[in-house]
């Protein structure tokens, strides 16, 4: 326990949207809330489905598998315990493009960080009560022991909502 | 069609001393502004009766400090509704529905205390931090801060990553924004850069997030800027030629959060955009003499151009030219050398210049003949603006 003794990086406090994905790390899982009914995912959890308005919604296990949608390279001190440069990347998870997970980027040296590589989650036991999914770059030949394939069906969920108006207006 | 507020105009302007760091509080520098609008305008203190504005500095303050007697309209806003811009939306609104007659809108930023320039900073204390409280755009820090990725700063360094990626944007298309303000700022007696800067300068200065460097960001002052709203009807005997509010728009899309809004080459701007020109009564980007678009960071000038229809989605990489945006040009911008250079005053410092424009009272930065200007302020998911007419 000495070394979390000394963490000192800001920690998630969860709340009664968020304490299923929070649990859900420390088992090692990376669970996104989900409607039963449409079978999106609602991601910042909400209470109903934003697609079909249906409250029947609850944490669903996804395969921890996404890409890199953007990222940046932090160059100056934000928060307690972070040595700059460091990377924090926005993760597009592969079952629905539109849930990103914000997360830093381990195991990856700083310059070979790029839009739309693949990662894959790990997690990290930051202290006795909290871990921390974050991601790496995908290493292929490593089966994922914690996902629980989900019923196929769902096909379209991975569509971006429409494009906001201004397409149309100016393009 | 015409917009309720459009008979509403700006009278008078004032600004608080801008300095990288002030001995004075933000609410003296406050009531500093608010005072020379009121002055400004031909006004006194007991004249006005709506108040508009946002905490920092602090309102119950103003009010005693400034010595109004009473107000009828009084609006403090949130996110999205905290910055210059909104505000004075909302002002020209009160004003065309007789909720007040004579509205003071102010806005103005401290630089951050404690050693930290351009990043809010957290806290450096002892031992873990819990971070399960909001962040601006109305989601929980829970999710960013544990990555050291909780600030407007990493966000929008996101956007602007995903958006150079899409359409394949060089550095050089900010670094022109940055050069151009810094070059407006000469002819500013209040900007607090002034010495000119290159583009080599840009693309060599340091990383603060990338892609962001020092110069995409804007420059942390203490200072505080003031307008005066009113009617036509009332403008009449005061001594500026009045600036009317043709009309104004606030934009949010369907995923107004900073990670997770749907498609980062635009921003809560462009529907504040789209919606501007349906009520411009006629107006056309085209009819533009003069931009004033936020500039807290380079990124977002160059995605208000966009938005606002002064060139289309992805054509910013070849509209930003030098040239065309400088005093002189074919579309000036940020003439007082915006807040990257004459210092962060959080969008009202737009909007003062954009006034202090069309009354034809910018000395040396003047531009000719400027008619008409579009004042835009904010960033991400969520965005304002307001187009200004002379006369
Ligand atoms: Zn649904």
């Amino acid at each position: 326990m000495a070394e979390h003794a000394e963490y000192k990086r800001p920690l998630p406090l969860p709340d009664e949207e968020t304490a299923e994905y929070w649990e859900g790390a420390r088992r090692h899982q990376l669970i996104i809330r989900r409607c039963q009914d449409c079978q999106y995912y609602i991601h910042y959890p909400k209470a109903r489905c934003p697609r079909c308005r249906s409250a029947n919604v609850a944490g669903s296990p996804v395969s921890g598998r996404g890409r890199i949608y953007s990222y940046s390279i932090v160059h100056v001190a934000l928060a307690p315990g972070f040595e700059p440069p460091y990377a924090v990347v926005l993760v597009e998870l592969d079952e629905q493009s539109d849930v990103r997970i914000l997360t830093n980027l381990v195991d990856c040296p700083l310059d070979e960080v790029r839009i739309g590589m693949p990662v894959e989650v790990v997690y990290h036991d930051v202290t006795p009560e909290t871990t921390l999914p974050q991601f790496r770059p995908t290493r292929a030949a490593e089966p994922h022991r914690h996902f629980q394939p989900q019923p196929a069906g769902n096909a379209d969920v991975a569509q971006r909502p429409a494009q906001p108006p201004t397409r149309e207006v100016h393009g | 069609m015409r917009a309720i507020e459009g008979d509403a105009c700006i009278v008078g302007v004032g600004h608080s001393e801008i300095s990288r760091r002030s001995a004075k509080s933000l609410t003296a520098l406050g009531i500093e502004a608010c005072i020379a609008a009121i002055d400004d305008a031909g006004l006194k203190p007991a004249d006005i009766d709506g108040l508009g504005g946002s905490s920092p500095p602090n309102l119950a303050n103003m009010v005693e400090g400034i010595g109004i007697p009473s107000l009828s309209w009084c609006s403090q806003g949130a996110w999205p509704a905290s910055q210059g811009v909104r505000a004075v939306h909302e002002a020209a609104m009160a004003v065309k529905t007789r909720a007040c007659n004579y509205a003071l809108v102010y806005r103005g930023m401290a630089a951050p205390r404690g050693g930290g320039s351009i990043a809010m900073r957290v806290r450096d204390g002892d031992g873990p931090l819990l971070m399960g409280g909001p962040n601006p755009a109305g989601t929980s820090q829970q999710w960013t801060a544990p990555y050291g990725g909780h600030t407007i700063l990493t966000w929008l360094s996101l956007w602007m990553r995903r958006y150079m990626h899409e359409y394949d944007v060089p550095r050089e298309t900010f670094g022109t924004i940055a050069v151009t303000c810094r070059k407006h700022a000469a002819l500013n007696d209040r900007a607090v850069v002034r010495s000119p800067i290159t583009m080599s300068d840009y693309l060599s200065s340091r990383w603060i997030a990338e892609p962001f460097c020092l110069y995409d960001c804007d420059f942390p002052v203490d200072g505080v800027a003031a307008v005066i709203v009113t009617g036509k009807d009332r403008a009449r005997s005061l001594p500026h030629t009045p600036v009317g509010i043709v009309c104004g728009a606030a934009g949010v899309g369907p995923r107004p959060n900073w990670e997770q809004w749907d498609d980062m080459r635009n921003m809560g701007a462009a529907y504040a955009g789209a919606k501007l020109w349906t009520l411009a009564e006629g107006l056309t980007p085209a009819d533009v003499d003069v931009v004033e678009l936020y500039d807290g960071f380079t990124f977002l000038t160059v995605q208000w151009l966009e938005a606002l229809g002064f060139c289309a989605p992805g054509e910013a990489k070849e509209f930003v030219q030098a040239g065309r945006l400088e005093i002189g040009g074919e579309l000036p911008l940020n003439t007082n050398g915006g807040q990257l250079s004459e210092g962060r005053v959080h969008g009202m410092g737009l909007v003062a210049e954009a006034v202090l424009q069309l009354m034809g009272r910018c000395g040396a930065r003047q531009v000719a003949d400027a008619r008409v200007s579009v004042v835009s302020n904010g960033g991400g998911p969520a965005g304002a603006a307001i187009l200004l007419r002379a006369g």
